[in-house]
């Protein structure tokens, strides 16, 4: 390397030029016909780029000789229905959810085993379930052909299956998770001490899954972590909560519980009746 | 291949993933390799990085291409590896970075840059390090790691920046008396 210049510091390119991953994906064949036609004109305005691409090209083709996906299936053992992310919903029920579960007043509580439910260090976590930036909380919404991030401020229905994914905050020794519905009821849905070391783990889901009840109006959801007791943590996140909820505040606009020397995050839906029920 | 919901049912679980293996796993290998400098472990770190894959089937609904997926699956699967022992894969960055060649080849900036995050991946945090493999290893886009990490445009710049920052500490360690250009972000 050059002594005198290390660089971190290569030309960039702009958002809408072609570089070495648009290429890596032209060769692996995943480019739409229109994207596919400017990676090909870009190939041959760029001498650099072509090489890419045909170094890509060449690798591809000796790596299959040499790797063959018969020695990964050796590790996975037999084909198997693992059935899908929401397959656990199918799995016996119990009886409630935990002891911390407080007053549900958005819910009506269907706690289930997570079974196959993503896991904390898949793809679910990695990329399937893309957290915003700094973000550690985000709710799930079942729909009939899978499961999908619901985004802030997004309108759901009496019935809605709902779930939470977190993604923990490094070093934090507790965790609480409660909401707040437009009728100032407070509900903690989590409260638990946290032992394992999150760092470069993704996003992992809370256990039980939740069926929206049929009031109305914005529900904000916090997650609060804590370097203390998980006790103390979820004294001080109640009593915030309810003095939140007694304010009469915007839940749509109010992100944060007023905690001092905590991180938290937060995130809200708007609960609305059903078409038909607004009808009658 | 673009990998739709549909592709994904249980009934096509095994085929769907030999799909992607033959399209992608060499180069979900050449992360793997990056980051482990060993055949043997990369080897090994591609068949976890697959049999995450095939867990995750289901819940995968074609947002990000397939590449990307399973780039950013194995590059967070690296970055575990190498946090588990970080000081131990550090000294094996440095080493690499002070026993490399000198010189001004065709493709030896590229080449320099890989190594030089490398030698810095271990010491950042972990968010850090993920978007810094995406802008400086696989040279992708803001606009592709925004839309792949989920993080806003000024966020992803000011994370490139802490990034350097913190970088440039390291790799003055390891070639002192370096100087600098202007950071890219």
């Amino acid at each position: 390397m050059s002594a005198k210049d290390p660089s971190l510091t290569f030309t960039r390119r702009g958002d809408d030029d072609v570089g070495p991953f648009t290429v890596a994906r032209f060769v692996a064949g995943e480019l739409s016909a229109q994207d596919a036609d400017k990676v090909r004109a870009a190939l041959d305005r760029d001498p650099a780029l072509a090489a890419e691409a045909q170094r890509l090209e060449a690798d591809k083709q000796a790596f299959a000789l040499s790797h063959r996906f018969a020695d990964l299936e050796k590790k996975l053992g037999p084909a198997e229905d693992k059935g899908g992310v929401w397959a656990w919903l199918t799995g016996p029920k119990l009886a409630g959810l935990s002891a911390l579960v407080g007053a549900c007043a958005l819910v009506a509580v269907v706690a289930v085993p997570s079974g196959e439910g993503p896991t904390p260090d898949g793809p679910m976590g990695e990329a399937g379930i893309r957290l915003k930036g700094g973000q550690h909380l985000g709710v799930f919404v079942k729909e009939q052909d899978g499961v999908r991030l619901s985004v802030d401020g997004e309108v759901l229905r009496p019935g809605d299956q709902i779930q939470f994914v977190l993604k923990d905050h490094v070093g934090a020794k507790a965790r609480v998770v409660v909401g707040i519905d437009g009728k100032g009821a407070v509900s903690v849905y989590d409260a638990r001490g946290l032992t394992e070391d999150p760092a470069g783990a993704g996003p992992a889901v809370l256990e039980e899954s939740l069926i929206l009840d049929d009031s109305t109006g914005p529900e904000r959801f916090f997650v609060v972590y804590g370097t203390g007791s998980p006790k103390a943590l979820l004294d001080r996140v109640k009593t915030a909560a309810e003095d939140l909820a007694g304010s009469g505040a915007d839940l749509s606009s109010t992100e944060t519980l007023n905690v001092d020397g905590v991180v938290q995050s937060s995130t809200y839906i708007v609960k609305a009746a059903r078409a038909d029920e607004q009808r009658e | 291949m673009c990998l739709k919901h549909e592709a994904v049912k249980p009934r096509n679980r095994r085929e769907t993933l030999r799909q992607l293996y033959e399209a992608h796993a060499y180069r979900v290998y050449e992360r793997c390799l990056y980051f482990l400098r060993d055949r043997q472990e990369a080897e090994d770190a591609m068949h976890d990085v697959f049999i995450k894959a095939d867990k995750n089937l289901a819940s995968f609904r074609g947002e990000a291409s397939p590449l990307t997926w399973l780039t950013r699956i194995a590059t967070n699967h690296c970055l575990n590896i190498i946090r588990a022992k970080k000081a131990a894969w550090h000294d094996k960055y440095r080493r690499e970075v002070e026993n490399a060649p000198r010189g001004e080849q065709k493709g030896a900036e590229r080449t320099e840059t890989e190594q030089l995050v490398r030698l810095c991946l271990a010491q950042v945090d972990p968010e850090l390090a993920e978007i810094a493999t995406y802008y400086f290893v696989d040279e992708m886009t803001q606009k592709e790691i925004t839309e792949l990490v989920g993080i806003s445009a000024p966020t992803l710049r000011k994370r490139l920046r802490l990034f350097i920052e913190q970088s440039r500490a390291e790799i003055e360690k390891a070639v002192p008396g370096v100087t600098f250009r202007p950071p890219p972000v």
